[in-house]
């Protein structure tokens, strides 16, 4: 999820709260899971670079090991 | 020029996430199978908000597939990176089985607990997909 994406969904949130479609509490409950995401991507976009760095590595020790 | 600037980023990394990122742990079918059923049950449930009894027992659910899915992931060597979005999913998972349990909840909270949920479970579902074979 981009940043926008998430910021639209704490709009929303805003929106429900206020128009009394949620309680506080889930309101509440609703935001600490828009931070949690945010971690979530955060970390899966970590494992996405590791991976790509894993892809170079090994094409790169292939075509090492073509040479020797 | 894209290759020198490949090679160049290479070693300005340091040793230590280079030797992460080539013995890190490879792609692991169970590992995938458990967070599409992760993905998948709160999709169901989802459809199951009208009926706050049910989606509660969905949701218990879920959060003990998010707790298998850590345990799972926990001790498998060089996996760091899943054991972390793991204990996400699972804080994730665990406030929502706390609000389901504390009493009825309204509808907007439902869908977008659960959508949360799925979306996260999908974002981890790519990363985790794409694992070195």
């Amino acid at each position: 999820m981009t940043p926008q994406e998430l910021n639209e969904l704490v709009n929303s949130y805003k929106v429900a709260v206020e128009q009394g479609q949620i309680t506080k509490d889930e309101y509440v409950s609703l935001i600490y899971g828009i931070n949690v995401m945010e971690g979530i991507n955060d970390d899966a976009e970590g494992l996405l670079l590791k991976e790509q760095l894993n892809t170079i590595l090994n094409a790169a020790i292939n075509a090492a090991s073509l040479f020797a | 020029m894209k290759r020198l600037l490949l090679v160049c980023a290479i070693f300005a990394l340091s040793g230590c996430t280079v030797f992460d990122a080539y013995f890190m742990a490879r792609y692991d079918t169970n590992e995938y199978a458990l967070i599409n059923d992760i993905k998948t049950k709160a999709q169901v449930a989802e459809e199951n908000c009208a009926n706050n009894l049910l989606v509660t027992t969905q949701v218990n659910e879920l959060y003990i597939k998010s707790l298998e899915f850590k345990n799972f992931a926990t001790h498998i060597p060089r996996n760091e990176d899943s054991v972390k979005l793991s204990n996400k999913l699972l804080i994730l998972t665990k406030d929502a089985k706390d609000q389901f349990n504390k009493s009825a909840v309204s509808n907007f909270y439902c869908k977008a607990k659960l959508e949360q949920i799925v979306k996260s479970a999908d974002t981890m579902q790519q990363a985790i997909g794409k694992k070195p074979r």
